[in-house]
């Protein structure tokens, strides 16, 4: 095989998705600006204002704020731990999702963290953190790890990405602006893709991959620790860490396959995403799917089981106030794609993909159950106090800013798929290299 | 011009005489979700002084939560016997709709032949409030709380009576007492039981802890009782069982520095991992210089 010509072809296959815009994505990227701007209008009140025009108040401090970092933040680490597995077992699939699971993991780990900020009253005081951290607190761990987990995740999204640009820096068919090329040159590094750079390249790579798996699974455990180290009933659970990170690992496969089914129908690349990966990930969210039922049965059984007041205090404010969002989240978020899955026949990209999106919602909104109704049910109601001081309603600030973050990850994915190929060229050359490979010279499969 | 001041005045005249009749309604809708709660007790203490006390608030007939105290409410508190009136004091209410007087020991009495005592909290009417009264009647009785180890048995005695007009004593029958502990927010009831021959008896066996002395403080109360009202009397023993006191729990997580272990284990994992990433980027770098230019092939020619 020829190595240029097929870069050649690849590059030729895939420059349409990074040359053209057309007016449909021009459209769908002036929405999400809209959006952008009209969170940033809700941020410019909340500042000014302040927390008063949120719904979070002194009984209920966290709202949906909190929820959007706990599952944008789960879903990065999910991909972290997904991508790292697939690149240090070498999977032969990894090559058509990897770089959707990369983007997607640095992405959330960039836009979580700052939904986190929105909750802080005083911004101003935000350096205390930095200054006078106290070492003890489970959030200081979690600013250490969020912090050293996106680091890491660049350099592997980085590591990732050199092949790539090298292959587009080196395409002059390629029609982008000088600056694109200059940027790809620059991010390029020099890299020629001989056999001594390409094992060093793997072997990083590799290294890498082991440490955003460790990473992944220290950092959402911490994050889970946040409430699980408290006393507050609802949260005081032993099981809460392996709980979180399957959580997290559900609602990262969802989004994984909801973005797969996306890419593959808009870009049309139904040859390179194909049906046999929306098969084994469909089995794969199967299996999530009912170790978190697992998880979310045995935590609410032994809270329902022991029977101490304030658990039973908090599960009637589930059961009560909660009644049809408990439903949702814990049953039909379980049940449905777990039916949806268990078929053969329902295991197409567009069933998996069904029960993808049913998931990502259940677990949002048992991430809410998490916070919000536990909150309402403190150890000590306050008495005497307005009704709305007790209850937890989100305002359109919450909500205008909560679309803003997935606006932004909507933008920067297209964006960033605007300027890198979404299939991995060289991954697909180094696959073609070892399959000729192996049928010139058998003997090196055994 | 007439006719014009003529109708403005009309109209005046009734907007105030909408406005008034709204008014009156409005008064007379507010007194008649109130209900009055006037609430005169009265407790014998335990060093033989007597405490009367009255509440005077405003009740929400409907939510029984929202109170409003009368407050400043003069309220004369009057020793009865037929139609014989003693002022003993005239008390004005606090901001909770309280007034108390304390009777001192030596406090004399109007009494009835049976040796019942009469005592009245009157309010006056005022332009605002009704007038409000409210009786007591009761018979002087005298408790005698004993705490004593017979025969190594924490034994508990109370003896009641009462005098008649000859001042001797007449043991009291039939009535209920209660016995109690005290402690730091309420007392614990610890038995109760019937005055029988003007005497009650129980062994004390339970362990509890005193304060730091291993004191206790026991109570014998009447209560709410139909002739005797409210009675109390008070004894401190050194009954308290012995109780460690509880080494104070030193939980390093809260001290001012973290313990040394948390730090090991934290650095040691980001040099890990940091150690890790500069490895990375000093990689990159001697890839970069390890490329030989005349490696180099150029771009990839178009076509």
């Amino acid at each position: 095989m020829d190595k240029a010509n097929r870069q050649r072809e690849l590059v030729r296959e895939f420059s349409p998705t990074i040359e053209k815009y057309s007016i449909l994505l021009k459209v769908w990227i002036g929405i999400l600006i809209a959006i952008i701007l009209v969170g940033f209008y809700a941020f410019y009140l909340q500042v000014t204002k302040g927390h008063e025009i949120t719904g979070m108040r002194d009984n209920v401090v966290w709202g949906i704020y909190i929820i959007n970092f706990i599952f944008f933040v789960g879903i990065s680490y999910s991909g972290a731990f997904i991508s790292g597995v697939l690149h240090y077992y070498k999977s032969p699939w990894k090559n058509a999702i990897s770089r959707i699971i990369e983007i997607m993991t640095v992405l959330s780990l960039v836009i979580g963290p700052v939904f986190i900020l929105l909750c802080i009253g005083r911004l101003d005081r935000l350096h205390y953190l930095f200054l006078y951290p106290r070492i003890q607190s489970p959030i200081t761990w979690d600013i250490i790890a969020i912090m050293t987990d996106l680091i890491g995740c660049f350099i592997f999204l980085y590591l990732t990405f050199i092949p790539d640009m090298a292959v587009l820096r080196d395409s002059q068919d390629l029609n982008v602006p000088n600056w694109q090329k200059k940027v790809y040159k620059f991010l390029a590094f020099g890299y020629q893709d001989t056999p001594e750079q390409r094992k060093t390249i793997h072997k990083l790579v590799r290294s890498m991959s082991i440490m955003i798996i460790m990473l992944a699974l220290m950092a959402y455990s911490v994050l889970a620790w946040i409430f699980s180290l408290t006393i507050q009933p609802g949260w005081n659970s032993t099981i809460f860490a392996p709980y979180f990170i399957i959580a997290g690992l559900y609602s990262g496969v969802g989004v994984i396959i909801i973005l797969m089914f996306l890419i593959r129908e808009i870009f049309n690349l139904k040859h390179y995403i194909r049906k046999i990966h929306f098969f084994a990930s469909g089995i794969i969210l199967l299996i999530l799917s009912i170790l978190f039922g697992y998880f979310t049965f045995t935590d609410y059984f032994a809270k329902w089981f022991s029977h101490k007041p304030d658990d039973i205090n908090l599960l009637n404010t589930l059961f009560n106030n909660y009644f049809w969002e408990f439903i949702f989240a814990n049953y039909i978020g379980v049940i449905v794609p777990v039916i949806i899955l268990l078929y053969r026949k329902f295991r197409t990209p567009l069933g998996v993909t069904i029960a993808a999106v049913i998931s990502v919602l259940g677990l949002w909104l048992n991430r809410y159950l998490i916070v919000v109704p536990t909150l309402e049910t403190p150890f000590i109601p306050i008495q005497d106090t307005r009704p709305e001081f007790l209850y937890y309603t989100a305002t359109w600030v919450e909500y205008a800013l909560s679309f803003t973050g997935i606006a932004a990850f909507c933008l920067f994915f297209t964006l960033l798929i605007k300027f890198v190929p979404v299939i991995p060229i060289q991954g697909i050359i180094e696959n073609e290299e070892e399959a000729e490979l192996s049928i010139t010279e058998p003997n090196n499969l055994q | 011009m007439k006719i014009i001041n003529n109708k403005l005045s009309r109209i005046i005249v009734i907007i105030f005489a909408i406005a008034s009749v709204i008014n009156t309604y409005a008064q007379e809708f507010v007194q008649d979700n109130y209900r009055t709660f006037y609430n005169f007790s009265m407790l014998k203490q335990d060093d033989n002084t007597r405490s009367l006390k009255v509440r005077y608030v405003l009740q929400h007939a409907e939510d029984k939560t929202v109170e409003h105290p009368v407050y400043k409410a003069q309220i004369k508190f009057i020793n009865k016997l037929d139609d014989q009136e003693v002022i003993l004091a005239e008390v004005l209410t606090s901001k909770n709709g309280i007034a108390t007087l304390t009777l001192p020991e030596n406090q004399k009495y109007l009494k009835d032949k049976e040796g019942n005592i009469t005592l009245i909290a009157r309010f006056e009417e005022t332009e605002k409030l009704e007038a409000q009264e409210e009786e007591i009647m009761f018979k002087d009785i005298f408790l005698d709380f004993n705490l004593a180890e017979i025969d190594s048995v924490k034994t508990i005695t109370l003896n009641a009576y009462t005098l008649n007009n000859k001042g001797e004593q007449l043991l009291v029958e039939e009535t209920d007492v209660a016995f109690y502990i005290g402690g730091m927010l309420s007392k614990m009831k610890i038995n109760d039981g019937t005055l029988e021959s003007g005497s009650y008896e129980f062994e004390y066996e339970h362990n509890l802890p005193g304060d730091e002395n291993g004191l206790l403080t026991f109570y014998a109360q009447i209560e709410d009782h139909e002739e005797f009202g409210n009675v109390t009397k008070m004894k401190t023993m050194n009954w308290g069982v012995e109780h460690s006191v509880p080494k104070k729990v030193k939980n390093s997580l809260w001290s001012k520095n973290a313990p040394g272990w948390m730090y090991a284990v934290l650095a040691f994992l980001l040099i890990l991992v940091w150690a890790n990433y500069v490895y990375v980027v000093i990689s990159l770098f001697k890839l970069k210089k390890s490329i030989k230019k005349d490696l180099y092939k150029g771009p990839i020619q178009g076509n």
